[in-house]
This record gives C-alpha cells, sequence and structure tokens, in this order.
C-alpha cells in the first residue's frame, strides 16, 4: 500500500473520533439518557468555544497527532527526500523486523544486542521500580501518619528542592559522587573500608541509583496521598486484634493504599524504562539501557522510522505489562487516577 | 474466659495537662462496667491505657491480676470497639471478623466457621461476604463488635460505639450490647456520655470529671445518692440552690438559701457555717404540698405525653425545674402561674458546691 494515503488518514483519525464522540452524546440526548444543560448552556458560548477550542488543541495536536505521526512512520521505509511518496514509499514491517533480526529483510539471526538491551531495560526498570518502592513506603508512611504538620512540611521542602535542579545536572552529580575518584569510594578507601576503588559505574550501580532516585518524588506522593486517607484508628484496630507491625502493613495498609502503590508504580516503571539521561550519563561503557538505542536510531542512524519503530515496541510493552500487572492486582485504571 | 481489671493510682499526662488523675477502682470479672463523663474528661484516655495503646504516666493497669506494664496492644488479652468502628474497607465482613484469627495463624475452615457463629450472634446470618460499605450502621456495629469478639478476649473495651447511630437504633442497640455481654459473659468496659446509656446498660458506672473518679456505684446509687455536686449536676437534670449549712443533726441538714431554708439529707456530714448546695430532684418537686416550701412563677410548660415539663422563675431570680408524671400532668400550672412548691427533706441531698 502506497504511504501517501497516510498522512491524511492519520490527521482525520483524530478528528473522526471526535465527531463520532459528538454524534453519541448527540443520539443520547435525543434519546433522554442525558438531561440537563447543554455544555455550551453550563458554561457560556465564549467560555464553552475557548475550552473547546484549546482542550482540542492540547489533545490533538500536541499529544495525539504526534504520536500518530510516530506510529505512522514506523512503517514506512527510509527514503532519501526525493523519493518521498514515490513508488517505493510503501507500508512495510521492515523497522520491526530490524529489531528482531538485524536487518530489514533476513531473519537469519535475532538480533541479540537490541533485543537483550531491551529486555534488560524492561527487567531494570521492574528493579528500580520495586526498589523505590521499598525506600518510598516509609517515607510516605512515616509522613502520612506519624509525622507531625510541622515536621511533614521540612520533609517535602527536603525531597523537593533536590528538584529544582535540572536531571542532567543531577545525573552529572551523581557521577561525582560514584565515579572511581569519586566522593563515594574517598570515603571508603579514607576510612578504610575498601582498599581498592569500587567501579561503582562500570557495575552499573550509578545508572540504578540515579534512575531510582530521578523518579523518587513519583512515587513518594501518590503513596503519601493513599496512605494519608487511612484512618489512623484502622492502624490501631489491627493492632488491637493481635497484629505484628508487619501484619499490618501487609494486610491493612497496603491493601488501602493499593490505588496509590499501582499508580506510583506505574509513573515510575514508565517513565524509568523510557529515561534517557541516566542511562546516557551513569550508564557504564558495558551497559546498554534501551533508550539510548533509540535515540540512536534517530541521530546516529538518521533513521526516523526505526526509531519511531523502537519507540513504539517499547511504549507497546510498557503499557501492556502494566495493564497485565494492574489485572493480576484487580485494579481498574479509574481507581489508580482517585 | 472474662478477667477482672483493676486501675492502682492509674495518672496519664501528656506534658503539663494531666488527663487522669490517680484513678483507682476494680471492675470485677464479667461485670459491665462504665466509665461516664463529659468530653475531655478523661474517659477515653482510660480505656486506650488499658488497652495499651497509650502508657500510663504513673500507676499501673491489672488485667487479670497481671501488670500490664511493658505489655503492647497487640498482647494484651483486651479487644477495644472504636467510636469510629474502624472497619477494614477492603476487606468482606468475614473476613473483617476472622482478622484477629488470621492473625495469630488459625486456618481458612476453621476461620470460616468461627465467622458463621459469631455472625449469628450478632444477627447477621447470610451477610458475611458483603463489603462493609454496603452495611447499614446498626449492622456495622455489630460487625465491629463480632470481630472483637473473635479473638475471644478477656474485656471487650467499648469507645462511645452508639454514638454515630440515631435515637431509636441506638435504644436497640443498648438492649443487644447488654444481651450479648450475658450470653458471651466477659468483662465489659463501656466509655459514654451519654447517661441515658449508662445507667440502662451498666453493672455500675464511674462517673469522671476532669480527669479524677468522682464517684462509683450502681445506676440507682449513683442518681439517687450523689456524692459530689459535680455528679448530682451531671447525671440527670437537678435542681441546685446554693447557700449554707446552718443546722446539721441525724443526717440532716438545713441550708440557708436565697429562698429560704431548706432540709435535706446530709451524707457527707457537713458542719454548720459550711457552704453547701442543696440538689433537687424535677421529680422530687411536687406542686403544693411538701416540707420545704417556696413560691416561684411558671415560665415555661411543655406537654410530652406522659410526662410534662415545667419551668419556673423563683422571686430570687433563679430557675427550677419541675417534673410531674402520670396523675401530676393534669395539674400543670398555667403559663406565668404563681404556684408553690414543695419537696421532702429525703429527696434533697446537701452537698459541698463542686
Amino acid at each position: 500500500m502506497l504511504a501517501s494515503v497516510g498522512h491524511p488518514f492519520v490527521i482525520a483519525l483524530p478528528f473522526v473520533v471526535a465527531a463520532m464522540f459528538w454524534y453519541i452524546a448527540r443520539r443520547e440526548r435525543a434519546l433522554g439518557l442525558i438531561q440537563g444543560p447543554t455544555f455550551f448552556q453550563r458554561n457560556g458560548t465564549a467560555i464553552g468555544v475557548f475550552l473547546l477550542v484549546a482542550v482540542m488543541f492540547w489533545a490533538v495536536f500536541l499529544i495525539v497527532l504526534p504520536q500518530l505521526f510516530m506510529v505512522e512512520l514506523s512503517f514506512r521505509p527510509k527514503l532519501p527526500p526525493s523519493a518521498t511518496g514515490g513508488p517505493r514509499d510503501v507500508y512495510t514491517l521492515q523497522n520491526y523486523h530490524y529489531f528482531l533480526f538485524g536487518s530489514p529483510t533476513s531473519s537469519a539471526e535475532w538480533n541479540v544486542v537490541h533485543i537483550k538491551a531491551f529486555f534488560l531495560t524492561i527487567f531494570a526498570s521492574i528493579m528500580v521500580t520495586l526498589g523505590n518502592f521499598a525506600l518510598c513506603y516509609p517515607i510516605a508512611f512515616y509522613m502520612a501518619q506519624v509525622a507531625g504538620a510541622a515536621r511533614v512540611r521540612f520533609l517535602l521542602l527536603l525531597l523537593i528542592t533536590p528538584y529544582w535542579v535540572n536531571e542532567i545536572l543531577r545525573a552529572f552529580a551523581f557521577r561525582v559522587i560514584f565515579s572511581t575518584s569519586g566522593i563515594l569510594n574517598k570515603i571508603l578507601l579514607g576510612s578504610g573500608v575498601i582498599a581498592d576503588p569500587i567501579d561503582f559505574l562500570g557495575l552499573d550501580i550509578g545508572m540504578y541509583a540515579g534512575l531510582g532516585y530521578a523518579y523518587l518524588l513519583l512515587m513518594v506522593f501518590p503513596l503519601y496521598n493513599a496512605v494519608e486517607n487511612l484512618p489512623k484508628s484502622q492502624i490501631e484496630a489491627a493492632r488491637d486484634l493481635g497484629a505484628p507491625w508487619w501484619h499490618i502493613h501487609l494486610f491493612v495498609v497496603m491493601p488501602f493504599a493499593k490505588p496509590g502503590i499501582a499508580s506510583g508504580c506505574t509513573l515510575v516503571f514508565m517513565l524509568t524504562s523510557g529515561a534517557l539521561a541516566a542511562p546516557m550519563v551513569l550508564g557504564g561503557p558495558r551497559s546498554l539501557w534501551f533508550t539510548p538505542i533509540v535515540y540512536d536510531r534517530f541521530y546516529q542512524a538518521f533513521h526516523w522510522p526505526q526509531g519511531s519503530a523502537y519507540a513504539f515496541i517499547l511504549l507497546l510493552t510498557c503499557v501492556a505489562f502494566v495493564m497485565a500487572v494492574m489485572r493480576i492486582g484487580k485494579l481498574s485504571l479509574g481507581e489508580i487516577t482517585r | 474466659m472474662t478477667a477482672d481489671v483493676e486501675l492502682d493510682a492509674l495518672t496519664v499526662r501528656f506534658g503539663t495537662f494531666t488527663a487522669v488523675d490517680k484513678a483507682s477502682l476494680r471492675i470485677g470479672e464479667g461485670e459491665f462496667f462504665s466509665f461516664l463523663g463529659p468530653s475531655g474528661c478523661g474517659k477515653t484516655t482510660i480505656l486506650r491505657a488499658i488497652s495499651g495503646f497509650i502508657d500510663p504516666s504513673e500507676g499501673a493497669i491489672r488485667i487479670g491480676g497481671q501488670d500490664m506494664r511493658g505489655i503492647g496492644a497487640n498482647k494484651r488479652p483486651t479487644a477495644l470497639i472504636f467510636q469510629s468502628l474502624a472497619l477494614f474497607p477492603m476487606m468482606t465482613v468475614a473476613e473483617n471478623i476472622t482478622y484477629g484469627l488470621r492473625v495469630r495463624g488459625v486456618s481458612k475452615a476453621v476461620r470460616a466457621k468461627k465467622a458463621d457463629e459469631l455472625l449469628n450472634l450478632v444477627a447477621l446470618g447470610d451477610q458475611g461476604g458483603k463489603k462493609v460499605d454496603e452495611l447499614s450502621g446498626g449492622q456495622r456495629q455489630r460487625v465491629a463488635i463480632a470481630r472483637a469478639l473473635a479473638v475471644e478476649p478477656q474485656v471487650l473495651l467499648l469507645d462511645e460505639p452508639l454514638s454515630a447511630l440515631d435515637l431509636k437504633l441506638r435504644q436497640h442497640m443498648r438492649n443487644e450490647l447488654r444481651a450479648i455481654q450475658r450470653r458471651v459473659g466477659i468483662t465489659f468496659i463501656y466509655i459514654t456520655h451519654d447517661q441515658g446509656e449508662a445507667l440502662t446498660m451498666s453493672d455500675r458506672i464511674a462517673v469522671m470529671n476532669a480527669g479524677r473518679i468522682e464517684q462509683v456505684g450502681d445506676g440507682r446509687s449513683v442518681y439517687t445518692a450523689p456524692r459530689t455536686a459535680f455528679v448530682a449536676g451531671f447525671v440527670g437534670e437537678n435542681n441546685a440552690m446554693r447557700g449554707k449549712v446552718s443546722l446539721a443533726a441525724d443526717g440532716f441538714a438545713v441550708v440557708e438559701t436565697p429562698l429560704g431554708p431548706f432540709r435535706g439529707t446530709n451524707p457527707l456530714g457537713l458542719a454548720p457555717g459550711a457552704p453547701a448546695v442543696l440538689f433537687v430532684r424535677p421529680e422530687a418537686l411536687h406542686i403544693g404540698g411538701g416540707e420545704n416550701i417556696c413560691e416561684a412563677t411558671t415560665t415555661e410548660v411543655a406537654y410530652e405525653g406522659n410526662l410534662t415539663h415545667v419551668g419556673l422563675r423563683t422571686d430570687a431570680g433563679s430557675h427550677l425545674l419541675v417534673l410531674l408524671g402520670g396523675g401530676e400532668t393534669r395539674a400543670a400550672p398555667a403559663l406565668g402561674a404563681r404556684v408553690g412548691l414543695g419537696f421532702a427533706a429525703a429527696d434533697a441531698t446537701v452537698l459541698p458546691p463542686g
């Protein structure tokens, strides 16, 4: 199929969907399923039009269309500008094929390097997410249930202030801490704990620490919100019924905070698997994170269709993974966003 | 199994504030015991100290003769029913009830059996599979009771558990609670600011004020024979007349009040010259006859069917309340009428001012 039909189709798609929703709303009103004032009656014409245009612009031009173009691009071959729209510009799966086999056409060998990096990224993101949860849960619980209001404000300030520094700078700061001649090694050497410096960056410890730290707040806040809503009397009731502290956390606090836990873990997992700065700056020479590979598709190989395909694979896998975990945890999307 | 509870000079301080001041008493095995007092009197603090959520600053708590010092809330033979009930919203009714058993590692089969048993005890039969928020207020109340009883406590502690219910249900649950207590036979310690609850349910009541236990006794003695001005004023309605003791003999005293000299019982043996308050219950005041007579003007008549409340203002400006019951109701004075009031000396109590 010629790719020239793609762009009009992609541009039309969001508007067709919007029109369908509009039609459904019209039908429901006609059938009496919706009653009361209409959108424009409620908000007034001027504000109604503004809301409609602003939200449409934001949703369609800033979110949906760029993503759809990327998806569309991922199914096209890499061509010089002169050949674009020509007879060779047809939809193809070769970019996805390349991810699996390291060649646009041959299926002789698996693309071990990329596939390995891909699964390693997913696995490492899961580990970073779990580590982040283990670190943030006590903080969130302390802030939500134990500390007084003044202490909570102080802690929030301590948590937030470092994030005023931009992500790249923070990543380089971690380099200063973790490099072989860095602060951590100096302390360990000076205090005589180790005799030779440890290559934290080569062992990827620096990268995992940086990744974990990068999205710490996105774990703390949903957890804090969820745990804060738990009445203290529930913890006391469990204790009164004989529960040791770990049982209370496992069977009373965590089930109660499940939406917050899911929300925090989803955010951290998604952002970690797609993180670029920390892996680029802190990754050891042997580590192969998937996002720098995607980045290289775009800017080293100058193969935008392939980069799009790679990015799309990562996105789809992450979404599928999160959905699967939520299904297992019997959680709906609505609960997470509560 | 049940156990007695002994408070030995129990004192709880929060900073410089003394919430409970040297409370000493013994609650017998299988007794329904209430702490009655206004909010902030320290009754909840006593309950939380018994359950182990607050450490006493001084003094001791003994349950079944064993000192509870250093024993955590999760290790005590008590179960607490919270004012908010504190049911677990993410668990079903049956899971709530058997939570304490799950903590103790009781097998699933035994837990299910126990849940059925307790659901029947609190008349919730087939509601075990429901979520807590699908139940009504009264049903939730029963779940909280069943959950506490599931761990077979020797002492059940109840922190105003009926306060969230409407009046009808509250009165019904009073009887229910009392019946459950008789059936399980364990010690119930009940906290309330509602004297009606305390009087109808309890074997004995401790009336508390400002961290101190003012009086301990059964409902009848607390109501008819108060030993402090606070108890006389807090438990039930009372008419108070201030004055000075002018004569004291044979267990009676005469108090010189702005309305004249009145005679009443003198349980504390106040001597002549001592400042005193004479208390007369509204139902002990009668229109017309009596030993102690004064006059007053009717300012309010509230007819309630079986009872009539009559408010009066004396010439000295103080207010009196008369409760007319039965046949007396027909003799209620008209608004603005001047009436003579009287009461028997045996129905009045002379106490030192609080």
